[in-house]
């Protein structure tokens, strides 16, 4: 057992502070690891403001919010121990909302709610409506060993003699339960995640298990409003884990003080198997996990993010904002750039340097089974990312690349596409477009960028357009691909796009960029070439070209400028960094020849 | 019999006027938080601890390009075996041995240069571009910090003092650090943290000034204290263990008992009350994240104006992701403590920096100099005062 990593290393002994603390640290430290996240199912933390040790959490399969609290932290004569309450908060539409008192449902639906939540160790009108049971974390002085408890009641109920009507019914019968919380599976939850987090912290399972019950109580809703507990069989349920040496003899800090049963059990026997489960027995092992209890721990695929969308619409913004969160998060994300046309110009734009590659054999959506492929195979053996961005060329079908998926599935895992749709040239592209209205039907989620440049009726429009080719898929609003990444990564979490890429599906080629009779022409700069020139030049290039991008050296300029242009919008802005090869730009639009395009 | 229906609870109660509401459930009464399983106050007081006041803070980034190729960094390890694995194996210099990545350890490594160290910090740097991986990427962070007190003496601090000793070198006689130490003008080397690009430069400050007090704290481990004796260090060596340690009047040192990737453990940051302005904090990495920082110093300490005057590190709101992706926005978060000097080093991010910057955050921007790839933070030899 290893304690520092989770406690200063500098010390011998633990304080109480710390303790309390323990689960906090031990999470952070679990976070770093991929394979702990998806076990555990995680999805996000928030520490309240003001008390670092408390913190509300989400875990994906629930639709609330689980909170945790310390309550207190004190020295005996040979440990130091912390105490905690464990809380859920539901959301309206979660299932569990109508099991918890009306009180409690009340507050649930008060619009500053989740405000509240956020700041819930602050706020203790909350605790007791939102309470599931206690925990307590023990630490003995040499740190030889740590016992972890929890307690709850299995059902936590309040009964309602009298009822309570509302105008045409009951809400509550006559003696039955206005309160009938789970809150012993329902604490399990979140017990059981910081359970992992200490043996992935501690680097072992726990030694022991102790299983204890006692009696319980439940409470009576009286005339006054005010309740009385009586005793019930409904039980008080308490389970122990305890890691380290010595840790027999030590059964009272792993039952409850008033179990009238308890059974022990040592890891080395054969533990319950509704207990085996449980990540504590699997975290310290993360690589060898059983690949039948804990199948995403053994998956070593990066994820695959593929970033599509037509001409133009913002991909390589949106792009940046996604590379610099998943860097702050320090998540190694490594990039696909395919370009249609003989020279790349995103690749200059993008800061990826090495762990950028840029497919430039023409489009991704034609040349798949190859390229795609071998690029996947070059970053992940040169780098091992965690995860794969994927800026597809303005005119690839994604649903060409995602009817083939079988020949890269093996090398990397599909999370999301995330199709960018030019809020200003969309509707036009989705009338003429094939492949437009595929990029729109094969996103798990759709950015409408450049809302600034079309007034809010059209944006209405535009969504209501794209719903008709894709009913599910979040909406996102941005401009400037400016949007914060955490919410595109939760929106893609929430996305159900899996079936959609089912093997199963008809393999009808779709539309390609050829059919569509799209090309791109490359050109070498002028020599000279001004501004005014320049001007002059893309004034009277014909209709055909949609896109247009390129790297100049004007005559009246000292650095190099990077050219974009959307249908008869363009703009040039300095590259930022230096460039060593020739000046060119790039034509893209329907059946384009160099003799049309010369200045 | 009228078989009544059941209404459902969540429409009763959406439905119901809230004064119904209000009313019925404030005859219910008794859902008070005082029942025995609720120890803890309601609201943790501030306890305003007065650690006196100085004039002025000027920092000068020495270096803050920790190394030159992220991916190249990422990638050494991601091949390592991830952001758990002890920096000390992964087999860069200057622990290199010869073995290949994921096969180093601090005493292999240190055996190739100790007798080297410090007098001739460029002969062991030689020794380590043939022994350890990618050579060439480490820069290090280490920052000049001088605080003028009341009474008019400036005292000069190192916050951290990098890593390739090459690239340190370097930097340290640009700015004049070898100088500084070598005439005992600077009062301490405050280390933040273990990691490689703030603390494996060492002997750089070294070979300068081997005797100047040099500030720890009870999150290094025993490879990290090993090296502070074998670089040859002479002088007084303190360990912080409390949360707080007091340095001159205006001036503490914060410690935050946090985990961080690669086997690390804790990051001290500094913090300042400069009269009449307020809170200063100055950081390297600031792992803890800016929330958990300025929630302590709110929390604990007493400062000019009840404001938070000025901020200088590697800016990120938290090491968690939050649960809700709209909170994950350090542009929101930053404006909500009305800083009104800003200067982030390269750990904020390029695109946060602009965005800071087209927010209209007060943000000191850079020169881009020296290696330093963007104007939007401050870069190598750039300032801030405070």
């Amino acid at each position: 057992m290893d304690t520092s990593r989770l406690l200063p290393p500098g010390r011998c002994e633990p304080t109480p502070e710390a303790v309390s603390r323990l689960p906090v640290s031990a999470l952070l430290l679990a976070c770093l690891d991929a394979r702990f996240k998806r076990l555990t199912r995680w999805q996000g933390l928030s520490r309240c403001p003001g008390q670092a040790e408390a913190w509300t959490c989400r875990l994906r399969h629930r639709p609330g919010i689980f909170g945790w609290l310390p309550q207190s932290c004190r020295e005996t004569p040979d440990a130091c121990e912390a105490g905690f309450t464990l809380h859920y908060f539901p959301t309206p539409e979660d299932r569990l909302f109508d099991h918890f008192s009306l009180a409690a449902g009340w507050t649930a639906l008060g619009e500053d709610f989740r405000a509240q939540v956020r700041d819930f160790a602050n706020q203790p009108a909350l605790w007791p409506l939102f309470g599931l049971g206690r925990a307590v974390l023990v630490a003995t002085r040499r740190m030889g060993a740590f016992f972890f408890r929890f307690e709850a009641l299995e059902q936590d109920i309040i009964l309602m003699p009298a009822g309570l009507r509302g105008e045409d019914g009951w809400v509550v019968r006559p003696g039955e339960a206005e309160q009938n919380l789970p809150a012993w599976a329902l604490g399990r939850e979140l017990f059981d995640v910081v359970a992992g987090a200490l043996t992935f912290g501690l680097g072992c399972p726990p030694a022991a298990l102790v299983q204890s019950e006692a009696p319980g109580w439940r409470r009576l809703r009286l005339a006054d409003g005010t309740l009385r507990e009586e005793p019930d069989d409904e039980p008080l349920r308490g389970v122990g884990l305890a890691w380290g040496e010595g840790v027999t003899g030590r059964e009272k800090d792993l039952r409850l003080p008033t179990a009238d049963t308890e059974h022990l059990w040592l890891a080395d026997g054969n533990l319950p198997p509704e207990e085996a489960e449980a990540p504590c027995w699997q975290a310290h092992d993360l690589e060898n996990s059983d690949v039948r209890t804990a199948p995403e721990t053994v998956d070593h695929r990066p994820g695959l993010i593929v970033l599509t969308g037509f001409l133009g619409s913002g991909k390589t913004s949106l792009l940046l904002e996604m590379l610099e969160h998943l860097r702050a998060h320090d998540q190694f994300v490594a990039i696909i750039q395919n370009e249609i046309g003989a020279t790349g110009v995103d690749g200059y734009l993008v800061d990826g340097g090495e762990s950028a590659l840029t497919l430039d054999e023409g489009c991704v959506c034609c040349t798949l089974a190859g390229s795609l492929s071998n690029g996947i195979r070059r970053l992940t053996q040169q780098f091992q990312p965690e995860r794969i961005i994927l800026e597809t060329s303005g005119l690839a079908n994604p649903l060409n690349l995602l009817q083939e998926q079988d020949s890269w599935a093996d090398l990397a895992r599909l999370e999301m596409v995330v199709t960018v749709v030019d809020a200003v040239h969309a509707q036009d592209m989705l009338r003429c477009s094939d492949i437009a209205r595929d990029q729109v039907r094969g996103g798990d989620v759709l950015v409408v960028n450049k809302i600034d440049q079309v007034d809010p009726a059209a944006v209405e429009r535009l969504d209501a357009c794209l719903r008709q080719y894709n009913p599910t898929a979040p909406l996102l609003h941005t401009h400037h691909g400016q949007l914060q990444p955490g919410i595109l990564f939760d929106a893609g979490n929430n996305a159900n796009g899996a079936s959609r890429y089912a093997p199963s599906a008809p393999l009808l080629r779709r539309r390609n960029h050829e059919d569509e009779a799209f090309n791109a022409v490359c050109l070498p700069q002028p020599e000279t070439l001004t501004r005014q020139t320049l001007a002059h030049w893309l004034g009277k290039l014909p209709p055909d070209v949609f896109r247009l991008k390129g790297i100049l050296r004007l005559a009246d300029v000292p650095d190099p400028l990077v050219l974009q242009g959307v249908g008869r919008r363009w703009e040039v802005h300095p590259l930022g960094s230096p460039f060593e090869d020739d000046p060119f730009l790039v034509f893209i639009g329907r059946q384009l020849n160099s003799e049309s395009l010369q200045p | 019999m009228t078989t009544e229906k059941n209404i459902s609870r969540r429409n009763f109660l959406m439905g119901a006027a809230t004064g119904v509401c209000a009313g019925l459930f404030g005859a219910m009464g008794v859902y008070s938080y005082t029942s025995s399983a609720y120890n803890r106050l309601p609201k943790t007081a501030r306890k305003f601890e007065d650690f006196g006041a100085c004039r002025r803070v000027k920092v000068t980034n020495i270096s803050e390009t920790s190394w030159f190729s992220n991916a190249t960094l990422m990638g050494d390890i991601k091949t390592a075996g991830g952001l758990l694995v002890n920096q000390y194996t992964i087999g860069w210099p200057p622990f290199g041995n010869g073995k290949g990545i994921a096969k180093g350890s601090y005493e292999s490594g240190i055996a190739s240069i100790q007798s080297m160290l410090p007098g001739d910090i460029a002969q062991a740097w030689e020794v380590q571009k043939k022994l350890g991986l990618h050579p060439e990427n480490p820069g290090g962070f280490s920052a000049l910090v001088e605080v003028e007190s009341l009474d008019g003496t400036v005292h000069k601090y190192l916050l951290d003092t990098g890593w390739s000793f090459e690239w340190m070198d370097q930097a340290f006689k640009r700015e004049k650090i070898d100088q500084m130490l070598a005439a005992r003008e600077i009062e301490g080397l405050f280390l933040s943290h273990e990691h490689w690009d703030h603390f494996w430069g060492f002997p750089v400050t070294m070979k300068y000034d081997n005797r100047l007090p040099v500030y720890t704290h009870d999150g290094f481990y025993k490879e990290g204290l090993q090296y502070i004796k074998d670089s040859g260090y002479k002088g007084n060596l303190d360990i912080q263990k409390t949360a707080l340690k007091r340095i001159i009047p205006g001036m503490v040192v914060v410690k935050y008992d946090v985990p961080i990737i690669n086997r690390v453990f804790g990051e001290t940051s500094l913090a300042f009350n400069v009269k009449d302005k307020g809170l200063v904090l100055v950081s390297g990495c600031c792992h803890q994240g800016i929330l958990q920082c300025t929630d302590y110093v709110r929390t604990n300490l007493k400062y000019d104006n009840d404001k938070f005057h000025g901020i200088y590190g590697g800016l990120h709101i938290s090491p968690f992701e939050d649960w809700d992706p709209k909170y994950d926005d350090l542009v929101i978060a930053l404006g909500s403590y009305g800083f009104e000097r800003i200067g982030c080093n390269h750990c904020t991010g390029h695109l946060t920096a602009k965005k800071f910057v087209a927010a209209g955050y007060p943000v000191v921007r850079g020169t881009a100099r020296f290696r330093s790839s963007s104007p939007d933070y401050l870069g190598n030899g750039d300032t801030i005062e405070f």
